[in-house]
């Protein structure tokens, strides 16, 4: 009989979507990590004397208005999407495994405190929070990564405290506590498994959403700074430039999209291939 | 033989799961009772019963026992020693061990059954028998192969997770097991195997086992004594062979003539036992078992039948327990 | 003797598994008649469950029915086209199952799926289906049949749960019905009640019940003929007093030996079945009981028994049963 990690693998490679979904988040990682080989400019040189070039074999992907290299500067710009989207999603989801472990395991007053907080957090609108925060600390990769971290923790801790809470009662946590066991060791070792899979698919299809709000955020020229290249930015540059180079926006919004498709199908695969009773029907 | 675990007096009440209005308005929340008055001992080395149906309470006692729900009053004690603290539970823990009604649900699902199965030995903080060879030495002693330490607990059958169960709460050489349902959802043969595996652990280890069930049959061949519970208070209790044979409350007798004859000539035609176990939101008055009883009269309606020692080892509560008996001794209610 | 209404002929179905075919299933063959209570006995891996879910249609879509069928009113139900079996089930032959939560629907009321259960029969106002809706649930012995209507499964106890699902399935008066483990979930004061019930039922139902179950002490209660599986194939058949009485086949003979229904004093050890099922990838040449047959011969293990009259409509698949 096959063990269960096994059996997760299998059923996440029979899945073609999923499959497809891997390849492409590996293939942004791939590009993100090896960007200075990828490229074949300089993503910050510029060259005002080939601005708004078309694609041709020299810029695959043409250039934009201060001429630099729009390939160039989407594969640099993989660096800070996947860069923020992962560090910010990772931070938030484990700020929100903790949180939601104590407030689903912890005591009701805890439990009710935490909630609090969640509650106020997340009725407040996003972006004015964001803009809150920015005006603050002024805008700067770190703090576009510490407004996601904020905006994104309440939810994850809402959905573990959710997981925690139907298992709190189920016979194998009274079992443990009829052993004597310890609340860390309840948590650690008998609660996170059973709901950190679950979180890992909500992660991986929250981060084309981060990619997004970067990228939507830089666009408010209230993310990353230019001229550090990010899929947001070069999406306003086109936008600004619609008029005398339509294709860029199109060209810079490819990666956005690849991205979304990427990271949604392979959080789909994952979150079936997670799934016992799904499991089990693949099994039969 | 002496007294391994005694519970007396035992009361425990919940708040209802009223509606959520109702808590607004004054005057104290409505509460359930759940157990009431309940005493019971658990000798030495002694397997004894505790049968009623599923709404009677047997496994919130047991639960209650290890410390795993609280007790609204009365007292527990453990080797003689009161059990009220965190301190008095952690050592009943070491000292006894819950086997739950789903023995595949006890199990943590994503840990393999050799790290689960050790659990006791390092949450204890005692070290491992054999070593490396622990969960394989433990699985034997279950009769079950070495194979099975690193399958996940869906991946084994409901008698191998028994087993496994089994296997992990004896592993601290406790001196009292809870088996809560230990037989349910096993087929015919595995039952008969899981009892041999625990009359044989008894003999061997000298182990005391309370064995919850409202399987009939497994009470009657594996215990001494025999506690029937209905809604959270003690009906009757006394020697199995006893009960089984002469058996003074009109709850009890109902339970035996409930059990399935696997006999085609032994088919009844009427029914022993009407209606359903009330709920604990609407307990009846007086005795609580007067809406079902078939000798029902109207005193039982309004008075609550005290407990009455018919020997030193036999217990009923029943205000005509003395009528019932002279009726159960002239009559052929014997096996 | 009246001709069997549903006739299960040879039928052996496997499931795909990674190993290969598993054959859960080999050549059984089983009638059920009008007014008869069949019973159907086995442990884990018999092939009862497989057989339940050929009797109503609904096989796992990994299984192949690799010889036989299953005749009912003239054909085999399990070649005909998904709209005829949808239509059969239910109307036909219907099944209450051990959890009757999955029976109903848990967000609508039982008056709501009872009356949608008879949107095959025409000619019937909405208020009539509703008013035989609670006919059927007095019949099963519910005290306030309109207000079970108004509520939802999960506010029944056990007990009242599996007397809607029966009502369910009586609804549209099936020639068949199919009970797989329906007391299995109950405790044993519940179970007298539902068995009372099912008894108390055949007076006025003139259709085939099936009873399916791991638990001799159901059918000894309620089944005139019973059949005895074991690793897929039937291994005994016969009235129920006969099997109980003087079973033939040692597999039968251990299952009742073991149950400990059957022992009333006090044994320090219960007898068990030593072993374990075979493989049903690769099934035994001989007797698929032999490994665990305390009487098994060299002749047993190599060839396949043969299906023995032993008495008046009873059978044994056993070489030892020869008379």
């Amino acid at each position: 009989m096959a063990s269960g990690k096994r059996n997760v693998w299998r059923a996440l490679l029979s899945e073609p979507l999923g499959v497809m979904g891997g390849i492409i988040v590996l293939a942004f990682v791939l590009m993100a990590l090896f960007a200075p080989w990828l490229a074949p400019y300089d993503p910050l040189k510029i060259d005002v004397m080939h601005k708004f070039s078309a694609p041709s074999l020299a810029h695959w992907a043409g250039t934009d208005q201060l001429g630099r290299d729009l390939l160039s500067r989407i594969i640099y710009g993989a660096r800070t999407a996947l860069g923020v989207a992962i560090t910010a999603t990772g931070i938030a989801g484990l700020a929100g495994i903790l949180l939601g472990l104590v407030a689903g395991y912890g005591p009701r007053w805890l439990d009710s405190l935490l909630i609090l907080c969640f509650d106020s957090m997340t009725s407040l609108p996003m972006i004015m929070f964001a803009l809150a925060v920015i005006t603050v600390l002024g805008p700067s990769t770190a703090t576009l990564i510490l407004v996601i971290i904020l905006v994104s923790i309440p939810g994850y801790a809402r959905f573990i405290r959710a997981q925690t809470l139907s298992l709190v009662r189920s016979d194998f946590i009274m079992a443990e506590q009829a052993m004597n066991a310890s609340n860390a060791r309840i948590i650690l070792l008998h609660l996170l498994p059973n709901v950190a899979g679950q979180l890992l698919v909500v992660l991986s299809m929250d981060i084309p959403v981060v990619i997004m709000l970067e990228a939507g955020l830089s666009y408010l020229s209230l993310g990353v700074k230019p001229p550090t290249p990010s899929w947001g930015n070069i999406v306003y540059d086109g936008y600004v430039s619609l008029r005398q180079s339509p294709g860029m926006v199109i060209i810079a919004g490819i990666p956005l999209i690849l991205a979304t498709l990427g990271f949604t199908f392979l959080g789909e695969a994952l979150r079936d291939a997670l799934d016992p009773r799904l499991q089990l029907r693949t099994l039969r | 033989m002496s007294a391994l675990y005694e519970v007396e007096n035992v009361s425990l009440d919940l708040a209802a799961p009223s509606a959520g209005l109702q808590r607004l308005l004054p005057g104290p929340a409505p509460r359930m009772t759940i157990l009431s008055n309940l005493s019971l001992s658990v000798g030495q080395g002694e397997m004894l019963g505790l049968v009623g149906e599923s709404g009677s309470g047997k496994s919130t006692l047991a639960r209650a026992m290890m410390g795993l729900v609280k007790i609204t009053e009365g007292n527990l004690r453990f080797e003689g020693q009161p059990v009220r603290s965190r301190a008095d539970f952690v050592k009943v823990r070491q000292g006894a061990a819950l086997m739950f009604q789903d023995a595949v649900a006890s199990l943590s699902p994503r840990r393999k059954v050799a790290a689960q199965i050790i659990e006791p030995f390092q949450i204890n903080g005692v070290p491992l028998p054999d070593g490396e060879k622990t969960p394989l030495a433990m699985l034997e002693r279950v009769g079950l192969p070495p194979a099975l330490a690193q399958r996940y607990p869906h991946e084994l059958s409901g008698g191998q997770a028994r087993r496994v169960s089994v296997a992990r709460a004896l592993a601290l050489k406790p001196k009292l097991v809870i088996a809560d349902e230990p037989t349910a959802g096993l087929d015919v043969s595995v039952q008969a195997e899981i009892l041999n595996l625990m009359t044989g652990l008894r003999r061997d280890m000298g182990l005391s086992f309370l064995i919850i069930t409202h399987n009939l049959a497994v009470v009657r061949h594996v215990t001494d004594r025999v506690a029937v519970l209905y809604l959270g208070r003690m009906a009757e209790w006394g020697p199995t062979r006893e009960v089984f044979s002469r058996p003074y409350h009109p709850y009890t007798r109902s339970l035996i003539a409930a059990e399935p004859q696997a006999d085609p000539r032994k088919r009844r035609a009427d029914l022993a036992l009407k209606g359903e176990i009330p709920s604990v939101l609407a307990r009846p008055t007086g005795c609580e078992f007067h809406t079902r009883c078939p000798l029902a009269r109207p005193r039982c309606a309004s008075e609550e039948p005290r407990p009455q020692m018919i020997t030193p080892e036999r217990m009923v509560r029943c205000h005509f327990a003395e009528e019932t008996r002279i009726e159960t001794q002239g009559g052929n209610h014997g096996t | 003797m009246s001709e069997p209404l549903l006739k299960v002929d040879d039928l052996s179905i496997a499931y795909a598994s990674e190993e290969g075919a598993l054959q859960a299933l080999r050549h059984a063959t089983l009638e059920a008649r009008a007014g008869e209570a069949i019973g159907i006995v086995g442990e884990s891996g018999c092939g009862k469950s497989t057989l339940a879910s050929a009797l109503i249609t609904l096989l796992a879509r990994n299984a192949r029915v690799t010889s036989g069928g299953v005749r009912f009113g003239g054909k085999d139900i399990l070649a005909v086209s998904d709209e005829e079996q949808r239509r059969i089930r239910g109307r036909h032959i219907a099944m209450i199952f051990q959890d009757p939560m999955t029976s109903f629907n848990p967000v609508l009321t039982i008056g709501e799926q009872l009356v949608d259960f008879q949107d095959q029969r025409e000619g019937l106002s909405k208020s009539d289906k509703r008013r035989a809706a609670a006919a059927m649930l007095k019949r099963v012995g519910i005290p306030d049949p309109e207000r079970c209507l108004g509520r939802y499964v999960h506010e029944l106890s056990g007990g009242m749960r599996q007397r809607a699902a029966i009502a369910a399935a009586l609804l549209m008066a099936p020639q068949v019905l199919v009970a797989d483990e329906p007391t299995t979930a109950l405790d044993v004061t519940m179970e007298a009640q539902i068995i009372h019930l099912l008894r108390a039922l055949r007076q006025d139902y003139n259709g085939a019940i099936v009873i399916i179950t791991h638990h001799l002490g159901l059918v000894g209660e309620l089944c005139d003929r019973v059949y005895v599986m074991y690793a897929g194939e039937v291994v005994e058949e016969g009235s129920t007093d006969d099997v109980y009485h003087s079973p033939r086949h040692p597999y039968t003979q251990a299952l009742i030996a073991c149950d400990p229904a059957n022992i009333h004093d006090q044994t320090p050890v219960l007898p068990t079945i030593p072993g374990r099922l075979p493989d049903l990838v690769n099934p035994p040449q001989g007797c698929s009981f032999a490994a665990r047959c305390a009487r098994a011969t060299d002749h047993c293990r190599s060839v396949a028994p043969p299906h023995v009259e032993v008495g008046s409509r009873h059978f044994a698949r056993c070489h030892e049963a020869l008379p």
